[in-house]
């Protein structure tokens, strides 16, 4: 026997239905997304060719490649195997380090750093990654640490004075960062960024000194934006905000081969 | 002040442009002839050490679908670190030959025969390579190269599947039927094949099942093939001689087996070439 349904019942049912429909689908489509993904994170296994016998440098090998298709988390698990190989391969530290820095996990990226480094004292990449990873943090004193100590084992790496030069511009200390940053082109005219970075700071300095008459002048404070250069050249005439560090982490360069 | 502002934001857009074109001109220079590709990983360790990496570079290149940077990885390996490192000439021939980049992948194959001329797998790939893109005014002609390469790898070793079995497709596509059959049966008699289909079609014998390769198993649907190719002719004959007046369920059957040898059946599109992987042990099948 039917039941006759009042108008308010008639719309409430096939809503309810509906309603219990879209929240299974949306639970399925939960559901199967999240297989997919765990799927999507590889083992070592996985990563064998019958071409190749695995070393810890295959797995490096491996993980750099997912690195450049921005697949950090497969990177990181290839960077894994290697160590697994050999606890003690502080390339692999260094790398799965940057891939931890690069997903934001600043701790993990610090440990693998800090053990690199135990392990290896005058390993570059190390101290370059953890002072890009320092500079991420604002912690521009460690950062100039770090790439002074590279500059000490490395007198002629253009990375290590680009990077410090980038340090030095981002506490404000321009001068120092040109300084820097003219050095490093001096020993490779062909390194593109520190010819970006030096035009930055030229930039930074040159609102500095903006700032400084508009100060003496009674005048607001200019203020810069993040981002590149061009952001920087604009804020001459607008607005953005020079004492934001992080507008010159896009300048660093880490190491990544 | 505008003009000036517009000089210089003109200047930083081209400095903008300039310095990807610049990255990316870095990343093809390698592959201009008289310059050797950039492959700064490693550099100053062992080749071993280097070789490694770049193998693996290029193994997850390739197997994420990246072919060009897999490409320039065993380039990498090739070119710079060791040229007579066989893997990397492998890889870099698979990937040619994805791409139908037959003539580098047959260089890459030639070298590998070069630097190991007991190198079945190459000879039997290069052949495949060779009946897909062989050229000439009769069937024989064309396929030449192919038989060459294919009886190459058999002349080094007697029982080597892949060549044996390409070597028996080249006689089907010739209609030498009589050749293919033999060369089947002799794969089939050298497997334990048959001793594994007696069991399956006996399940209350509790033997465990021989091992043998999904390869070796493939001669019986070839031999499957070559008699429904003789059975065509037949059909063939039949109609041919009846004129028109042929048995409507005949001429049925060879229609359907005819459109069978346009698709499913069809051997001389390369689809049933058994491809070399190189690796040391194929891949078993076994009944569990």
């Amino acid at each position: 026997m039917r039941t006759r349904l009042r108008k308010g019942e008639r719309f409430a049912v096939p809503l309810l239905k509906w309603t219990l429909i879209g929240v299974i689908a949306v639970a399925l489509l939960w559901t199967t997304t999240s297989l997919s993904q765990a799927q999507l994170v590889l083992e070592c296994p996985d990563l064998i060719s019958e071409l190749e016998a695995p070393t810890a440098q295959y797995y490096v090998g491996i993980g750099n490649a997912y690195f450049t298709q921005i697949d950090y988390t497969n990177a990181i698990a290839a960077y894994t195997c290697a160590l697994d190989i050999n606890a003690n391969y502080a390339p692999a530290l260094v790398r799965r380090g940057y891939a931890y820095t690069v997903q934001g996990d600043e701790d993990r990226a610090l440990a693998d750093y800090n053990r690199a480094l135990e392990l290896d004292p005058n390993l570059i990449d190390a101290y370059n990654n953890r002072g890009v990873l320092y500079m991420t943090q604002g912690n521009f004193g460690l950062a100039i640490g770090d790439f002074s100590v590279v500059i000490a084992i490395n007198p002629e790496d253009p990375v290590a004075y680009n990077n410090r030069g980038i340090a030095y511009a981002a506490e404000g200390s321009f001068n120092l960062a040109i300084e820097d940053l003219e050095f490093a082109l001096e020993l490779d005219p062909e390194y593109a960024a520190p010819h970006a970075s030096l035009g930055a700071a030229y930039t930074a300095l040159a609102v500095q000194s903006y700032n400084e008459y508009r100060f003496i002048s009674g005048q607001g404070e200019f203020v810069l934006p993040r981002r590149q250069p061009v952001d920087i050249i604009r804020a001459v005439d607008e607005d953005g905000v020079i004492r934001e560090f992080e507008v010159w982490i896009p300048f660093l360069t880490p190491s990544t081969d | 002040m505008n003009n000036k502002r517009n000089i210089l934001l003109t200047l930083l857009a081209a400095l903008l442009l300039i310095v990807p074109a610049a990255v990316f001109a870095q990343d093809t220079e390698g592959e201009a002839e008289d310059d050797l590709p950039d492959c700064p990983a490693f550099e100053g360790e062992a080749a071993p050490v280097r070789i490694s990496y770049y193998m693996g570079e290029g193994t997850a290149f390739q197997r994420t679908g990246q072919l060009g940077s897999a490409t320039f990885s065993y380039t990498c390996i090739i070119e710079v670190i060791d040229p007579s490192y066989i893997p990397a000439y492998i890889g870099r021939a698979n990937i040619y030959t994805r791409n139908r980049d037959y003539d580098r992948a047959i260089e890459d194959l030639t070298t590998i025969i070069d630097l190991d001329s007991q190198s079945v797998d190459a000879y039997n790939n290069r052949g495949i390579i060779n009946a897909l893109i062989g050229e000439g005014e009769t069937l024989e002609a064309r396929y030449a190269d192919a038989i060459a390469d294919f009886e190459a790898a058999i002349a080094i070793d007697g029982g080597y599947v892949p060549a044996l079995n390409n070597r028996a497709i080249v006689h089907v596509i010739l209609e030498e039927y009589d050749e293919a059959i033999a060369i089947f049966e002799e794969i089939l008699a050298n497997s334990n094949v048959d001793q594994a289909l007696t069991l399956i079609r006996n399940p209350e014998d509790d033997t465990e099942l021989p091992d043998f390769s999904r390869d070796e198993a493939q001669a019986y649907a070839m031999l499957g093939l070559i008699r429904s190719a003789q059975a065509l002719d037949n059909y063939d004959d039949y109609l041919t001689v009846t004129r028109g007046a042929a048995d409507g369920r005949i001429q049925s059957a060879a229609g359907a087996l005819e459109s069978r040898f346009t698709f499913e059946l069809r051997v001389d599109d390369g689809s049933y070439f058994i491809v070399a992987d190189f690796a040391e042990e194929e891949a078993e099948v076994t009944g569990e």
